[in-house]
């Protein structure tokens, strides 16, 4: 509605300001939608690949399933791979490092045996991921990351999304981190020939650790090392089941 | 023209031979060593699809003849420059190539990037045949001697020429060659000559771009170390040998987990960025304390005193641990001398002047050669483990030829021993388990093929949580001895894999490995049950022979379906990358040859040639261009051993080949009149001495392996000589045979040889690796009778074709 006296430019200026702001405003709702609907659609895919990938797969702790299914596995991949977070296969976030396959990572969290109340070592930080389900699952996780840019760029990732309590340290991971030790549970996700005697030294009478073996992109079989009355036993366990290949039927 | 043509033809095959190795160089050490064959199809290539544009653009080429060379000469020497440029643009990670499909079609990017040196250079031989059909013989015999100086010149440049720059050598091998062709081409000289040298001239002032090495390389990741640092680099033609320091780098392969002592700070130490070892500060004690700590000092548990020999001292780790427990003298071999300068000068100190201990001698050699020399035997022998950790798992080194780790080199080592001396052979622990399992099928072959009774009287091993070691005696183990392994195993938390007179309860006390498989193999081994053991299993763990000496090759075809189903499509190719990816550019590059060789012949057909002659000239100059590959491969492969290692072995056979057989295809010229005859002659020889070759070429070369290096590089061309001299007839005179039947055969000819050529580079190492190299000769012989069958040589006059690497 024009009043009276308005002179036509002022019409002209009063109408396309109010164009304007309608227009920034379905934009920003249509923006925010969008973000909304591509936040579900990631979380379907999210919980396909728990379906799929984890729990078919036998891994059957309640909390490492309710972990993998609150982690939000798109926001620790680079920008360019984010379409293909959920695939069942690990990712490159450079550095020659990887974000392990989501089933490794479930697997590997489930040999931990963890409970609320354990206290985790992480070795090997890489894009927080592994830490992020660690998070979910207890109450205190230390990481450790030797690369510095991945240890910064970890460390505000989990900080963003909501992970504030996971503590991350860049360092030699060869040393663990002394000064909140004993750990319940140590998890080194890069595969390495040696097990540090630190490591060990820091591990809690009857707390466990897990170590991948294989390379970036192929874990081929977890070692699980056991701390009992100062005894070190170690498990290999292969990733799939291959066994009955080996046996006379 | 001729004589100028002659020498463009000479330096430019000079120069492209030496990129081929300089490329095959390059890929080693931005990627790995199996990218190797497929440079020597892509070469083919160039010079299959030049053959198809000579045919197709034949007179219209030869109308500006002048023009046409100036400006192939050109593009060639540009291309050898900005060529590799581009390459190392390029991410060939296979790695990634497996989860990528888009990675492929970089593979496709990279074989036209490198092809195009190759294609120009081919073109100006190929030109300088058209244009001069008299002096074919000539023009080829520059060819020839051209490519087997380029190939010997750029292994001799390797010794000082960092990998990156050898192109550029190479480039500038090229500009005598460039001025010559622009000779009396007025303004567009200019031009011709102008564009490469101006970019060489550019490359003078602006640095070479360093070759990006792949982020998963060892050395990438160890560079990403606090502090980490190169601190030495060498190149040679075994490759860049790097050192790093860092405060963050340490190494303990084979460490008990009970050894609650320091892992000291090492130096480590690269190769073509993949890792060779550490160099320790023996000053430091808990270095020795360390590796005391080591399944490693298990040999000397068992000796005492010894005289050891260990066959790959490396950074010389072992010898520290042998002087450590009380060795009388210790004799190291190692391939690379480089690391012995290491030791010797930059860590004299941190390895408290090894090389100058009297009780230790160090040998620069390969390890067979150094036993098939020996006389004195050994108290213990030792053979360290073959890889890295990460890279065992990587199966990138399925496609290595490995001669130390053969049933012929476990029995030689055994019969080198003293009576009472141990032969120890270590190796990763890989999951499922492949090298260990490997390792005992060999051990107990070797014993049994030397007459050992009672085998499992003679056998040990032990293993710890991620590394294995198996032992072997001349004589049974004694009670004692029995006794020292249980007390070593208890120690520091061992596990024993199989002893005589082990119980089942005994093994899987430490690190449980479910089923225990290293000891139901052993004892399926002993109760006579390996083949119902190695039939169920998933991998091939048949023993590695000098026939097929691939040891890290596990992967077998009938349970691929197996393996898919458990670890999905896409991982189980991870088992094996080096030999999926040899697959994959044989695939690629077979129909890339197809479609620009064959398809262009058959979609422009000028003239339709006569049926049955068709038939007939694609039967025979697709059999020799197999057969004659077939043979130069497994020459290759066979003389790695002779020769200490594949760098040898391909540049001093490629050359051989390549000056024999071109004096052959020159001498064949004289015999234009009775070609025929001499077609029937050439082949039967070729036939015959193949067949000697299959039979007697192993014991041959084993009997004149001790010989100094100098004297088997003259032998192995003398051998090679007989052979490829009688191989460069059949080319030539098929050609002139068919010429005069129909010139429409012509390019068919050239275009089927260059496509078998093409696709037998790598189809060779794949039945190589699959049946052996005796069915590759046989093969060879089929294929050469094959040709003998459908000869067409007839007609006088030879003709020649370019020839690179074959």
């Amino acid at each position: 509605m024009v009043r009276p006296g308005s002179s036509r430019p002022a019409i002209f200026l009063s109408s396309l300001c109010s164009f304007g702001a309608v227009l920034i405003l379905n934009l920003i709702d249509l923006s925010l939608g969008s973000a909304l609907q591509q936040e579900k659609e990631f979380e379907e895919r999210r919980l396909r690949m728990v379906q799929t990938q984890i729990a078919e797969r036998d891994i059957s702790d309640l909390a490492v399933l309710q972990a993998m299914r609150r982690v939000a596995r798109h926001q620790f991949v680079p920008p360019d791979l984010v379409r293909e977070a959920y695939e069942d296969r690990p990712l490159p976030i450079g550095y020659g490092q990887t974000i392990s396959q989501p089933y490794i990572v479930a697997l590997m969290t489930e040999l931990l045996a963890l409970k609320k109340s354990h206290k985790v070592l992480e070795i090997g930080t890489g894009s927080g991921y592994q830490a992020a389900v660690l998070a979910e699952i207890v109450d205190s996780v230390w990481t450790i990351e030797i690369v510095q840019p991945l240890a910064k760029s970890a460390e505000e990732r989990l900080w963003r999304l909501g992970y504030g309590k996971v503590q991350v340290r860049w360092a030699d991971g060869y040393y663990g981190w002394p000064e909140h030790a004993h750990f319940d549970a140590i998890i080194v996700t890069a595969a390495a020939e040696h097990i540090p005697p630190p490591l060990i030294q820091q591990l809690r009478d009857g707390g466990r650790m897990v170590i991948p073996i294989g390379h970036p992109f192929f874990v081929q079989n977890l070692v699980v090392v056991e701390k009992r009355a100062g005894k070190i036993t170690t498990h290999s366990i292969a990733p799939v089941r291959f066994v009955p290949l080996t046996r006379q039927q | 023209m001729t004589p100028r043509l002659a020498w463009i033809v000479g330096l430019l095959s000079a120069a492209l031979l030496g990129f081929q190795l300089s490329l095959m160089r390059i890929l080693s050490y931005a990627q790995w060593y199996h990218f190797a064959y497929m440079i020597i199809s892509v070469a083919l290539l160039g010079f299959g699809v030049s053959g198809t544009l000579l045919y197709l653009f034949r007179s219209s080429l030869l109308r500006r003849a002048n023009l046409a060379v100036g400006a192939a000469t050109s593009l060639c020497s540009l291309s050898l420059v900005l060529s590799p440029l581009l390459v190392s643009q390029l991410s060939l990670d296979p790695f990634f190539m497996v989860w990528d499909p888009v990675r492929f079609w970089q593979l496709l990017l990279f074989y036209i990037v490198a092809f195009l040196p190759f294609f120009f250079g081919a073109t100006v031989v190929g030109l300088s045949f058209v244009i001069h059909p008299d002096r074919v013989g000539r023009l080829y015999f520059s060819n020839l001697i051209g490519s087997a100086i380029g190939s010997l010149g750029a292994v001799l440049l390797m010794e000082w020429v960092y990998p990156h720059h050898l192109p550029y050598v190479m480039a500038l091998v090229t500009v005598p060659a460039i001025v010559l062709a622009a000779y009396g081409l007025g303004r567009t000289r200019v031009l011709l000559i102008g564009m490469p040298v101006l970019v060489m001239a550019v490359f003078l002032i602006v640095p070479l771009p360093r070759l990006e090495r792949s982020q998963y390389k060892g050395l990438s990741k160890t560079l990403l170390l606090p502090d980490a640092r190169i601190v030495h680099e060498k190149v040679s033609p075994l490759g860049v040998l790097e050192v790093v320091e860092s405060s963050a780098l340490r190494y303990a392969p084979g460490m008990s987990l009970s050894y609650q002592g320091a892992i000291p700070n090492q130096r480590g130490v690269f190769s073509d960025g993949e890792w060779l070892g550490s160099i320790l500060d023996v000053r430091d004690t808990s270095a020795l304390s360390m590796l005391e700590h080591s399944i490693f000092s298990l040999p000397y548990r068992l000796r005492e005193l010894p005289r050891a020999l260990i066959l790959g001292s490396g950074t010389g780790n072992d010898i520290h641990l042998a002087l450590h427990n009380s060795a009388q003298s210790v004799t190291g071999v190692e391939m690379n001398g480089g690391l012995l300068d290491l030791l010797a000068e930059a860590y004299k100190d941190e390895s408290a002047d090894l090389v100058q201990d009297e009780r230790v001698s160090l040998v620069v050699g390969e390890g067979r050669s150094f036993l098939a020399r020996l006389t004195d035997p050994y108290d213990v022998i030792i053979v360290p483990v073959l890889d890295g950790f990460v890279a065992s798992a990587a199966g990138t080194h399925a496609l290595f030829e490995n001669y130390l780790f053969t049933v012929e080199s476990f029995q030689t080592m055994i019969d080198r021993l003293t009576d009472n001396g141990v032969l120890v052979v270590h190796s990763w622990m890989t999951f499922p388990p492949r090298s260990p399992l490997k390792t005992i099928g060999m051990m107990f072959e070797a014993m049994k093929s030397i007459g050992i009774k009672n085998p499992e009287q003679h056998f040990a091993a032990i293993r710890s949580w991620n590394s294995f070691c198996a032992v072997t005696k001349k004589e049974p183990f004694t009670a004692g001895e029995l006794q020292s392994v249980r007390k070593f195993c208890d120690e520091n938390a061992f596990d024993l894999v199989y002893l005589p007179g082990i119980q089942p309860g005994e093994v899987n006390r430490y690190h449980v490995l479910t089923p225990p498989y290293l000891y139901e193999a052993t004892m399926a081994i002993i109760n006579g049950q390996e083949r119902e053991f190695a039939d169920r299993y998933p991998f091939s763990i048949e023993p590695a022979t000098d026939n097929q000496p691939y040891f890290s090759h596990f992967f077998e075809w009938k349970r691929l379906p197996d393996l898919m189903k458990a670890y999905g499509a896409t991982q189980a190719t991870f088992f094996e990358l080096g030999y999926v990816l040899l697959l994959v550019t044989f695939v690629q590059l077979a129909l890339l040859s197809f479609v620009f060789i064959i398809l262009p012949l058959l979609v422009r057909r000028v003239q339709r040639p006569p049926r049955g002659t068709l038939l007939q000239t694609i039967l025979y100059f697709g059999s020799i261009g197999f057969g004659y590959m077939f043979v130069e491969i497994v020459m290759i492969q066979k003389f790695v051993l002779f020769l200490g290692h594949p760098v040898y072995s391909v540049s001093v056979i490629i050359a051989s080949m390549l000056v024999f057989s071109g004096v052959g295809s020159y001498v064949s010229e004289r015999f234009a009149e009775r070609s025929s005859k001499m077609s029937r002659i050439a082949f039967i020889g070729i036939i015959l001495l193949l067949s000697l070759h299959a039979v007697f070429l192993p014991p041959v070369l084993s009997a004149l392996l001790p010989l100094s290096f100098g004297w088997r590089l003259i032998l192995c061309a003398l051998l090679l000589a007989p052979l490829a001299f009688l191989m460069g007839f059949p080319f030539p005179l098929g050609l002139k045979a068919i010429s005069q039947q129909s010139s429409s055969l012509v390019p068919y000819a050239w275009g089927v040889n260059g496509y078998c050529s093409v696709m037998s580079a790598s189809m060779a190492v794949l039945l190589a690796i699959e049946l052996g190299f005796v069915v590759l000769f046989i093969l060879s012989i089929l294929m050469y009778s094959l040709a003998a069958l459908f000869s067409t040589a007839r007609a006088r006059g030879p003709l020649g074709s370019p020839s690179l690497a074959r």
